[in-house]
C-alpha cells in the first residue's frame, strides 16, 4: 500500500504548477480549479489564490455574479500578462463547498457512536455486539 | 466529490434495495473511506496529495481495506473487505459522474493506469443542493421495503 502511494506520489512530482502550466499555454484558453477569492480590486479586477499559494488578477466578466471572498470558483481564462487573467468563461461556483466538509464531518461521528454502538472490542479485534 | 451523507444514504438505498445484510455496516464504511485524505488537501502541500489519490482506486483500496480488516475478528474479515468495496464502488461511481473542470484525480485504473475519468454529468456541490431530496428518497424507500414489502 505504501509503495502503491508512493508510486503515485513521484507521478505527481512531475505535475507542473498551475504557474507553469500557464506558461506554456501561449495565450491559450487554461482552466483554473478551485481558486480562492483572495479580495476585489476596483479596476473589476478580482484576486484569487491558486492551490499553490500563487495569487492571480483575473477581470471578472460583467454580467456575471461575484463570488464572496473566501469562496471558491473554477472557470477557464486566457492569461494576458504575468497573473493577468482575461476572457474569463465557463464559470462554476463552488457554493456550499465549506459546508460540504461539515456535514461529512457530522456524517462521520454519526458513523463512529454507531459503529461503537454495534461492534465491541475482543482481543481477537472487533466483532458485532451479540444483542 | 458529493458529501459524506450523500454517499451515505445512496448506500444505504442500495443495501436496502439489493438486500444486503451482513456486510451493510461495512459498505457503509467503504463508501465514504476513499474520502479521508480529502480534508487534508486544504493543509498540505498539493504535492502531497498525490499520495492520496490512489484512494479512488479499486486496487489500493483493496490494500488499504484489508489491512483494516486486520482489525476486526476473523470470521468479520472477508465480509469486512468485501463490504467495504461494495460501498468504495458506488462511492466511486458517484464521484466520477461529476464535473471537473480541470479533470478529476480520480483513477479508478491506479497502478495500471494514471488515466483520471470523469464524465461531467453533475456538479460538484449539486449533492448539497439536492441532500433534503435524497433523504426523503432514501426513507421513503426505507418505508416501502420495510412495510409494504412485508404485506406483499
Amino acid at each position: 500500500m505504501f509503495l502503491l502511494s508512493f508510486y503515485s506520489y513521484d507521478f505527481g512530482a512531475s505535475e507542473k504548477s498551475l504557474k507553469e502550466v500557464v506558461v506554456s499555454s501561449k495565450g491559450n484558453s487554461v482552466p483554473f480549479s478551485y481558486m480562492k477569492v483572495y479580495l476585489y480590486k476596483r479596476s473589476g479586477f478580482i484576486v484569487f489564490n491558486d492551490r499553490w499559494g500563487d495569487k492571480w488578477n483575473v477581470l471578472w466578466p460583467q454580467n456575471s455574479i461575484i463570488p464572496k471572498i473566501g469562496s471558491y470558483a473554477s472557470f477557464y481564462g486566457v492569461c494576458v500578462s504575468d497573473g493577468y487573467i482575461n476572457k474569463v468563461q465557463n464559470i462554476i461556483y463552488h457554493k456550499g463547498y465549506t459546508l460540504k466538509l461539515y456535514i461529512s464531518i457530522m456524517t462521520l461521528v454519526i458513523l463512529i457512536i454507531l459503529f461503537f454502538k454495534n461492534f465491541e472490542l475482543s482481543p481477537h479485534g472487533f466483532n458485532r455486539r451479540i444483542l | 466529490m458529493p458529501d459524506a451523507a450523500t454517499h451515505i444514504l445512496i448506500q444505504i438505498m442500495f443495501n436496502k434495495l439489493i438486500w444486503i445484510k451482513k456486510i451493510a455496516p461495512y459498505s457503509l464504511f467503504g463508501a465514504i473511506a476513499p474520502d479521508f485524505a480529502k480534508g487534508l488537501n486544504r493543509i498540505i502541500s498539493p504535492d502531497w496529495d498525490w499520495v492520496f489519490y490512489p484512494m479512488h482506486s479499486p486496487f489500493y483500496m483493496l490494500f488499504f481495506f484489508y489491512a483494516i480488516s486486520m482489525l476486526f475478528h476473523k470470521s468479520e474479515r472477508s465480509s469486512f473487505i468485501l463490504g467495504s468495496l461494495l460501498g468504495m464502488g458506488i462511492h466511486l461511481f458517484l464521484d466520477i459522474l461529476q464535473t471537473n473542470i480541470s479533470g478529476s484525480y480520480y483513477m479508478p485504473l491506479f497502478p495500471f493506469s494514471f488515466k483520471t475519468i470523469s464524465l461531467g454529468l453533475i456538479n460538484t456541490e449539486t449533492s448539497l443542493f439536492f441532500l433534503p431530496l435524497t433523504i426523503l428518497i432514501v426513507l421513503l424507500t426505507y418505508f416501502l421495503k420495510e412495510y409494504i414489502g412485508k404485506k406483499i
